[in-house]
């Protein structure tokens, strides 16, 4: 597969590959920080899921975590990464890239269906003219 | 079959990225949710009374000290307010304007207190550029803070 613009096509991400890792990705790239509990709601995951998986990003450094205190009660803040916020950019486009693909590929095949359609009429009209 | 091993089809490919752009429309929206006001007045005569007091200070020789202290704690809180007021709701903004604003508008309105403050300087010297741009900027966090509390 080659891109439009003749370049390399974009892969897509094997950390990334994941809805709640995707998920998790896209909505730390639309803000500074998100607290733990903003997140575990936003996914409808719990603790410990969501805890794993921002590990797991963690671990490949796409987020940062921070722990911290807002008043007495302990607070954990995750943050998407300059690297993460390249890899989510990089796998949304060749998200992108695979979607216009088949949607190419479907509206060739329709225009190749009608062509034939119409040369199978002209065959049948020709004789009855 | 794509580089993560397993296999995708468009229908998948379009569904993540819903999915992907859903997600960033609700942080967008949890990060434009309305502040309480109180953290806009707040940073705004903060801001106000710290400039203000450093530029008395330099005004004012013999309360120097004390006015300089008072800058300190005010402009200690004006970064404590501004830090709580950011991280209010659990989600901080990241960098967009999103609220349809023109672009010049961004840009330009951060300039009228420093204009301001030129013109102090003009007249006043380092006391009138401290204090028109500590009234000018406190001002401008305090009108935004009313607005955002009126459009929410």
């Amino acid at each position: 597969m080659t891109s439009p613009t003749g370049g390399t096509p974009p892969a897509l991400d094997r950390e990334l590959h994941h809805p709640t890792r995707l998920a998790l990705a896209a909505y730390l790239s639309a803000c500074g920080e998100a607290e733990f509990a903003v997140l575990r709601d936003y996914c409808q995951i719990s603790d410990s899921t969501l805890s794993k998986t921002l590990s797991a990003l963690e671990k490949t450094g796409y987020v940062s975590i921070r722990k911290g205190y807002l008043g007495k009660r302990p607070r954990t803040w995750a943050a998407l990464t300059f690297t993460g916020r390249k890899a989510l950019t990089r796998h949304l486009a060749a998200l992108e890239e695979i979607a216009a693909t088949a949607r190419r590929a479907a509206d060739a095949c329709a225009q190749e269906e009608q062509e034939e359609q119409e040369e199978h009429r002209e065959e049948h009209e020709v004789p009855g003219a | 079959m794509d580089s993560t091993g397993e296999p995708i089809d468009a229908r998948e490919a379009r569904s993540a990225l819903a999915a992907a752009c859903a997600a960033r429309v609700a942080a967008r929206k949890a990060g434009e949710r309305g502040r309480p006001r109180g953290y806009g007045i707040g940073q705004g005569l903060t801001f106000a009374v710290g400039f203000i007091a450093l530029g008395l200070a330099d005004r004012e020789p013999r309360w120097g000290i004390w006015l300089v202290g008072v800058a300190l704690v005010s402009l200690t809180g004006f970064f404590v307010l501004l830090w709580l007021g950011a991280h209010h709701g659990g989600v901080t903004r990241w960098f967009n304007r999103g609220d349809g604003r023109p672009g010049w508008r961004a840009w330009v309105v951060p300039f009228i207190p420093l204009a301001i403050g030129i013109a102090g300087a003009l007249l006043y010297g380092t006391t009138g550029w401290l204090v028109a741009f500590g009234v000018a900027c406190g001002g401008d966090y305090i009108l935004r803070a009313n607005r955002q509390a009126r459009t929410s």
